[in-house]
């Protein structure tokens, strides 16, 4: 069980706790990802996609039910353990890409580093390979706002590797690009996935996507329905692609 | 992650140049008010000292003044039915003599002036004051420009010499030196008098000294004491003497030693005592009023750096809400409360900061600009420069501590999902 990054026990999620509104959006997740996986969650709106990409990312914190992270027990951190746990475990991948604007892009990646508290020349160092590795060498010196979306994303993913986290946790990744720069993020993934050995959490509604995944969960009103092999699912599909 | 914060505060501020300028705009005014005044405050009590501080400052006035008067401006409790002061009440040469025998050591001696009135001569008119030469030597800076000074010899025996200023000697002769041994003959009251002049001399005053001891300086002539009097010395009579304390004298022991003795003639005095006062306390006084009169207005110009503050604050507020988004990725990638709140603080104190370095400027160039006009010399202290440094950066935390605060407090979830 050494390989296994998050492990998720009869997660339970309520809000407005105690009061006559309250709301279960979750109802018992048990949900395990091991080291090197490549994982797909997928689910309409209003399934519980959100909540539980939440509680993944040690953004929040459930109700009821255990958390472990990479070793940590989530649901007995604290505020700033769960900030420390969020910049060294998790790279979070957001739709909207979420760059600090009037950063430049090697700063934006610097950033996660910034709060890890490495001296400057290492972060800068770092930031540099990985802009590299994601095809952005030449663009670093851009703000975000010179950049197109899909280049905004390699960005966000360069970003979300600097402190070598546990997993990344995709949200949504290419749903504010076109079909063409989408699939060019999607192969990135895989390509992060099959030569770097990185553990991907990737939230989506998109069936299409989620099937080229080693494993797909599909969550409905808060529970997970169904766990299956992704059926579009090809070990070594990157290196195919390419060639 | 300190210089980062900086770094990045500064990047926020160049950002929004024009938000940034009018946000500091208060704490500019504020500081540049502040320091302007301050220094040109400062100014104006160096050159009270300036003027009073040389043989001013070593003057030590004997009154003599009703029994129940407080000083001798004080006509509240003068009492109008009491007799009227006569010779024996007063001072005479004799009172002088007993002075300076008892307490020559410490004296540099008895100064006599008295303003004879106006004497007009063609188009001129000067105020004519006779002087012995201990009251000529607190007249403050008179520079000579022509011819010498009144001689011992010329106080001793009352000779009608006069001092020109020069402004008179060009008027009545075209030149000082046309003036040196002229007879300068003139109306002064409903008789003529005449005088030789030996020499003509020109006042050096700043804006503030000319300010202080009235007009009448430039146009002052002066004649021996003696020369003055209608009768001889031995017969005169004062309500009031100068004394002028030898350099280095503990002053206030040296009024009170002299007050004594000249007490005691008084005790038995039914209507009328010794009143003693000093140059240096009314100086004293002078210059607490300045100061009051400084605090107040360094005070009003306070409340505009404390609206320029919450101008700080208002905008930081809407700096916050509108980078909501940014907190919330911030905090996801791991920022924790603490780097927030650091980093918010971080940028209100820079507002201000910056705010008051281009105050600071200001103000140093107002204060001077002012002091110039006033012809003082002001010039703002190191010290109200750090206060004014210090202050602006206590302002920064006070007003950024709640919005940073605020940042700081974010719950990311909803800080990420904010539009």
């Amino acid at each position: 069980m050494s390989d296994v990054v998050i492990d998720l026990k009869n997660i339970y999620k309520r809000f407005y706790q105690g009061t006559p509104n309250e709301l279960e959006i979750l109802h018992g997740i048990d949900l395990t990802v091991r080291k090197g996986e490549f994982v797909s969650i997928v689910g309409a709106s209003g399934s519980g996609k959100s909540t539980l990409m939440n509680i993944i990312g040690a953004l929040d914190r459930p109700s009821f039910g255990s958390y472990d992270l990479g070793g940590t027990d989530i649901c007995a951190a604290k505020d700033n353990e769960l900030s420390h746990i969020r910049n060294r475990q998790i790279g979070f991948v957001f739709q909207t890409y979420n760059l600090i604007p009037r950063n430049t892009a090697l700063k934006n990646v610097e950033l996660p580093m910034m709060y890890a508290r490495l001296n400057p020349f290492t972060r800068k160092k770092k930031a540099k390979e990985l802009l590299e590795m994601v095809g952005m060498g030449d663009r670093m010196s851009h703000t975000p706002d010179e950049l197109s979306g899909g280049q905004k994303q390699r960005v966000a993913i360069a970003r979300a590797l600097a402190n070598d986290p546990s997993i990344i946790l995709a949200d949504e990744p290419t749903g504010a690009l076109d079909s063409a720069t989408g699939r060019m993020i999607m192969d990135l993934f895989h390509k992060l996935h099959e030569e770097n050995g990185i553990t991907i959490v990737l939230i989506t509604h998109s069936n299409e996507l989620a099937e080229e995944t080693e494993r797909v969960l599909t969550l409905m009103d808060g529970n997970i329905i169904s766990e299956r092999r992704g059926s579009a699912y090809v070990p070594g599909q990157y290196k195919t692609r390419i060639q | 992650m300190f210089l980062d914060n900086i770094r990045l505060a500064f990047s926020e501020l160049f950002a929004n140049k024009m938000r940034s300028l009018l946000t500091m705009l208060g704490i500019v005014i504020g500081i540049a008010s502040v320091i302007a005044i301050m220094s040109l405050g400062e100014g104006m009590q160096n050159s009270m000292l300036d003027t009073f501080g040389g043989a001013q400052a070593k003057q030590i006035i004997f009154e003599v003044i009703q029994k129940d008067m407080k000083n001798d401006y004080d006509y509240d409790n003068m009492d109008q039915g009491a007799r009227k002061m006569n010779d024996s009440d007063r001072f005479d040469i004799r009172t002088f003599e007993e002075v300076q025998s008892n307490f020559g050591s410490r004296l540099e001696g008895i100064s006599l002036s008295s303003n004879l009135g106006k004497i007009r001569c063609g188009d001129a008119t000067a105020s004519v004051v006779s002087v012995n030469s201990c009251a000529f030597a607190t007249q403050g800076d008179l520079k000579m420009v022509a011819g010498r000074k009144i001689s011992a010899d010329e106080y001793d025996k009352g000779r009608k010499v006069i001092l020109l200023s020069e402004t008179t000697a060009e008027k009545v002769y075209g030149s000082a030196e046309a003036a040196l041994g002229q007879e300068f003959e003139g109306e002064m009251g409903s008789s003529f008098s005449t005088y030789t002049v030996v020499g003509v001399y020109k006042r050096e005053v700043s804006g503030m000294s000319a300010m202080l001891m009235g007009t009448g300086g430039s146009e002052t002539a002066y004649v021996p004491y003696r020369s003055g009097l209608r009768t001889s010395i031995e017969d005169e009579k004062f309500d009031y003497f100068i004394a002028i304390a030898r350099d280095s004298t503990d002053i206030p022991a040296l009024e009170a030693d002299i007050g004594a003795f000249l007490g005691k003639k008084y005790e038995n005095n039914d209507t009328f005592k010794i009143y003693t006062n000093t140059m240096q306390s009314e100086l004293d006084m002078v210059n607490q009023e300045l100061g009051l009169f400084k605090g107040i207005l360094a005070a009003i110009a306070a409340i505009s750096l404390l609206v320029g503050g919450i101008g700080v604050m208002n905008i930081m507020i809407v700096s916050i809400t509108e980078r909501t988004r940014e907190i919330g990725t911030r905090k996801a990638l791991g920022a924790t409360n603490n780097d927030i709140r650091a980093q918010f603080l971080i940028e209100s104190i820079i507002i201000c900061l910056v705010g008051s370095a281009i105050g600071i400027g200001l103000g140093i160039g107002l204060g001077s600009l002012l002091s110039m006009a006033l012809g003082v010399s002001g010039a703002a202290s190191f010290s109200s420069i750090a206060v004014s440094v210090l202050i602006s950066m206590a302002f920064g935390i006070f007003f950024g501590f709640y919005p940073a605060n605020k940042a700081a407090k974010l719950n990311p979830i909803d800080a990420l999902r904010y539009e």
